[in-house]
């Protein structure tokens, strides 16, 4: 092994001029063209509408933005995001390390609970919340006898903690595997008692992931404006706010302006994320030799105690949530009675069958093409080292960084006028989801190709195949189960979006996800519960089959 | 002259890569390259492969410049150090590759060609095997056949022996020289193994730093280096500097010794290696290594005086 077997791109020798030489070269301007066009474009956007008001550079956007009615919203948003944050990241670390302390078996457990309700549908528990504790709601209303007014801040705190908690207990879990485990032995070894090693080897261990699930958390809750919407009642919060301004007075300047304030929070949490992935891969060499092994690892009973209570509680919410949505779909509550009816998968049926079948399209067609994309990018960037791809790569991450309401609004910034007049077509909607997701794949291909023979393709052009024949021979088909999940997970995602889409979608593109929220904000409980269970089945149906095929794929 | 590199030059920074490598091959040959980690034999092979771009220098085959020819074009297969398998792939899927795109035969016909290379390595009836459950020396052989099955007019093997265990290493070795002898194809073997590049090649080329110091057959590289390099690099050696500065290389096994209680030389070390015993005499400032064959020679011990016979010397 010499330093010099890895072979730079521009080292390499230049392939001469031919049909596959021009189609390679086609493919790579694809992907550079359509990641600029369709990610950095649309935000660049977004940032000039803040300063631009009819072709002259100004402030107004950000003056106004400071006015008292919206120092009051930025209030109201900081206070609101942070106490759910906050909350929401105690809870994950709870689970996580209640996770931590037990056997194997209950850790996959948890694992893979998380997993299922992370792909769960948007506003399912404000749909819960609403509908068990709402003012005909079946525990205070029909149990208690009550008449409680469920809206307002605290609930927007509840449900937005709740909701980011799949998503931190899977970080976590992640980050707290990564540990070497040796170095938890050692510490047990040199005398520290369990209840100290946690607090001095594990906690700081794990707290660039600490971190990272908190500003995650304060991006994702700052621009989500579905909970406040849904359940916050007269309390109103910056997202709101830009939801209503881009909706109603389409002061698209204004609405630029508050988005650009969402950036700050966002980057923080992307560099905290940063930290902790490289954290994990650095980590994850010591985890090869001791594997898994279970060894019993316990904390003191209090802790212990509550760490299982918060993570019971957590379990009993989700199932709660998820039977009362169903409850929801097939009864109707009018006078304190619980009354079974078909009634709104019914009206389902007859209304939004075409929406739902629209919705798998675009979530597939977005799939396929984000995957392919993002598998194409990490090939050219991290197999060919072209230069410079590494800043295309870094620009397929930006929507990830940025907040969706924030793409959402650059796509309509960027897609009004000609050439690219795109407002209210299909494709818009299509673009948006798919470009939202390239990093999925992206990054799951740059983790696979570390594993794969850098020398695989040099043995095919070897062999007399292209540049374009190994893309199509060797590296789609060595990667097809990287494809695979990334189709799921970016499919997933697609099928339950709102944020990004909810401004470019028309009444004749309108999707799933969608029709639910609206429903949600018209009172209609009973149909949005059915199509929450709809969205809920397609997603946990297509994941199986997913693993199904991944399973075979691994003999 | 049927391969030609000359005054190649491919500097990845000043103290790595090479410099002005110039070398001809018949057509035929059986040509190491031998070098320690880092000395640019893998740079040097992956320029002619088509896998690096040369600084400057030129390339010739029959005569023909492939210096411009992507790796696709270039009429020449390489066997890589971890052999690069297609894994999505079988074990004929491999073999018939580089027979569909390189000779560009229909999918059919690339199967039976790739039939006949797989019995020439002796995996038939592995055809279907997924290449990920075959052993270390049925993959290497799958490599081989892979690579002789787009019918190079040159072989280039880096390393191909170097991720096998020591018995297996010996007997591939032993193959591989067999197969060449049998096809008559000319191979460029790059390998840190002396062994390897004494035993296999027709001429061995020493290279070190990025140059090239020495190229010839094994017999005049061991028996007469062209420096202290090659003569130290290859094989164990003594080098004794007399009183004029000028050098002599004596091998350990050319020395011979006998006891003698008034002999000049003490016997300071003694280390049994099984197959020989390695003796360390001094006298003076002179220490020598002295290797003896054979249960006769491992009788004497540290402390004992000796006389000792050189059957060779070299100078250097």
């Amino acid at each position: 092994m010499t330093s010099n077997t890895v072979i730079k791109s521009k080292e390499r020798v230049k392939n001469t001029l031919s049909l596959d030489y021009i189609i390679d070269k086609a493919i790579l301007w694809t992907v550079i063209v359509s990641l600029l066009t369709f990610i950095l474009y649309p935000i660049i956007r977004v940032i000039s509408t803040s300063f631009y008001n009819k072709g002259v550079f100004t402030l107004d956007n950000y003056v106004v933005l400071f006015n008292a009615r919206n120092i009051k919203l930025i209030k109201n948003s900081v206070f609101v995001v942070s106490l759910s944050s906050l909350l929401g990241t105690i809870i994950s670390l709870s689970i996580a390390l209640f996770a931590f302390v037990g056997k194997m078996k209950k850790k996959k457990g948890i694992y893979k609970s998380m997993l299922f309700t992370m792909v769960s549908p948007p506003f399912v528990s404000s749909l819960a919340l609403i509908t068990l504790f709402g003012r005909r709601g079946f525990i205070t209303s029909n149990l208690l006898g009550l008449s409680v007014n469920p809206y307002g801040w605290p609930g927007i705190v509840l449900l937005q903690a709740l909701g980011k908690v799949p998503l931190g207990v899977i970080m976590l879990i992640t980050a707290i595997n990564a540990i070497d485990q040796r170095q938890i032995l050692a510490s047990r070894d040199l005398g520290a008692t369990s209840f100290k090693t946690l607090k001095n080897i594990l906690l700081p261990g794990i707290l660039p992931t600490i971190l990272s699930v908190l500003f995650l958390s304060f991006t994702m809750n700052l621009a989500d404006f579905g909970t406040p919407i849904i359940i916050g009642g007269k309390f109103k919060m910056l997202a709101t706010e830009i939801y209503m301004t881009i909706f109603s007075s389409s002061n698209l300047g204004k609405a630029a302006a508050m988005n650009v304030l969402l950036i700050p929070p966002a980057v923080l949490a992307f560099l905290f994320y940063k930290k902790s992935m490289d954290n994990i891969s650095n980590k994850s060499e010591g985890l090869k030799t001791l594997g898994n092994q279970s060894y019993g690892f316990d904390v003191p009973l209090p802790l212990k105690f509550f760490l299982g209570i918060v993570t019971v509680s957590f379990f009993i919410i989700s199932i709660l949530k998820y039977g009362t949505i169903f409850l929801t779909a097939i009864s109707i509550n009018p006078s304190g009675k619980i009354m079974f009816t078909l009634e709104h998968i019914k009206k389902v049926k007859m209304a939004y069958v075409p929406v739902i079948i629209r919705s798998i399209n675009f979530a597939i067609i977005a799939g396929v093409v984000s995957s392919v994309v993002g598998i194409l990018l990490s090939y050219y960037t991290h197999r060919r080292k072209i230069a410079g791809m590494k800043y295309v790569e870094f620009v397929s991450a930006l929507p990830y960084i940025i907040p969706g309401i924030f793409f959402g609004l650059g796509y309509i910034v960027a897609f009004k006028s000609r050439p690219l007049l795109l407002t209210g077509t299909t494709a818009i909607v299509v673009l948006n989801i798919t470009f939202r997701h390239i990093s999925v794949a992206n990054k799951a291909a740059n983790a696979a190709f570390t594993t794969i023979d850098t020398r695989l393709e040099d043995a095919s052009r070897d062999l007399g195949a292209s540049h374009f024949k190994s893309i199509i021979n060797i590296v789609f088909p060595i990667l097809k189960p990287i494809f695979l999940t990334s189709f799921i997970n970016t499919f997933s995602a697609n099928m339950t979006t709102v944020g990004a889409i909810i401004f470019l979608v028309s009444p004749r593109n309108v999707v799933a996800s969608i029709v639910m929220f609206k429903e949600i904000i018209n009172g209609g409980y009973g149909q949005a519960s059915v199509m929450a269970g709809i969205l809920i089945l397609i997603t946990v149906g297509i994941n199986l089959v997913a693993v199904k095929l991944l399973d075979k794929e691994e003999i | 002259m049927f391969l030609e590199l000359i005054n190649l030059t491919k500097l990845f920074d000043k103290d790595n890569g090479i410099e002005d490598v110039s070398l001809s091959i018949k057509e035929g040959e059986f040509i190491t390259i031998l070098g320690p980690s880092g000395c640019g034999k893998t740079t040097t092979l992956n320029l002619i492969g088509g896998f690096l771009k040369a600084d400057s220098g030129e390339i010739m085959l029959e005569g023909q410049s492939i210096l411009d020819l992507p790796p696709e074009k270039r009429p020449l297969s390489t066997v890589f150090q971890s052999y690069a398998l297609f894994p999505h792939m079988n074990l004929i899927e491999n073999v018939s590759y580089g027979i569909r795109f390189s000779r560009n035969e229909r999918k059919k016909k690339a199967m039976e060609i790739a039939k006949e290379y797989i019995e020439i390595v002796g995996l038939s009836g592995y055809e279907k095997s997924k290449v990920g459950n075959l052993s270390g020396g049925q993959q290497q052989r799958v490599a081989l056949a892979r690579a002789m099955a787009t019918n190079p007019k040159l072989l280039l093997l880096d390393e191909p022996l170097s991720n096998l265990d020591a018995n297996l290493r010996v007997k591939m070795r032993n193959e591989l020289k067999e197969l060449q002898r049998r096809l008559n194809i000319t191979m460029i073997f790059v390998t840190h193994d002396q062994e390897e590049a004494l035993s296999l090649s027709d001429r061995t080329v020493v290279m070190n730093r990025g140059h090239v110091v020495q190229v010839d057959t094994p017999e005049n590289i061991y028996f007469s280096p062209i420096n202290e390099y090659t003569g130290s690099f290859i094989g164990k050696s003594n080098i004794i500097e007399d009183n004029r500065g000028e050098k002599t290389l004596i091998r350990p096994e050319d020395i011979n010794m006998s006891l003698n209680s008034d002999g000049e030389y003490r016997i300071t070390a003694r280390i049994f290696m099984g197959q020989y015993t390695e003796y360390i005499v001094k006298n003076g400032d002179v220490s020598l290594n002295i290797t003896l064959m054979g249960k006769e020679n491992t009788v004497y011990n540290i402390g004992d005086s000796v006389d000792i016979e050189i059957l060779y010397k070299v100078p250097i």
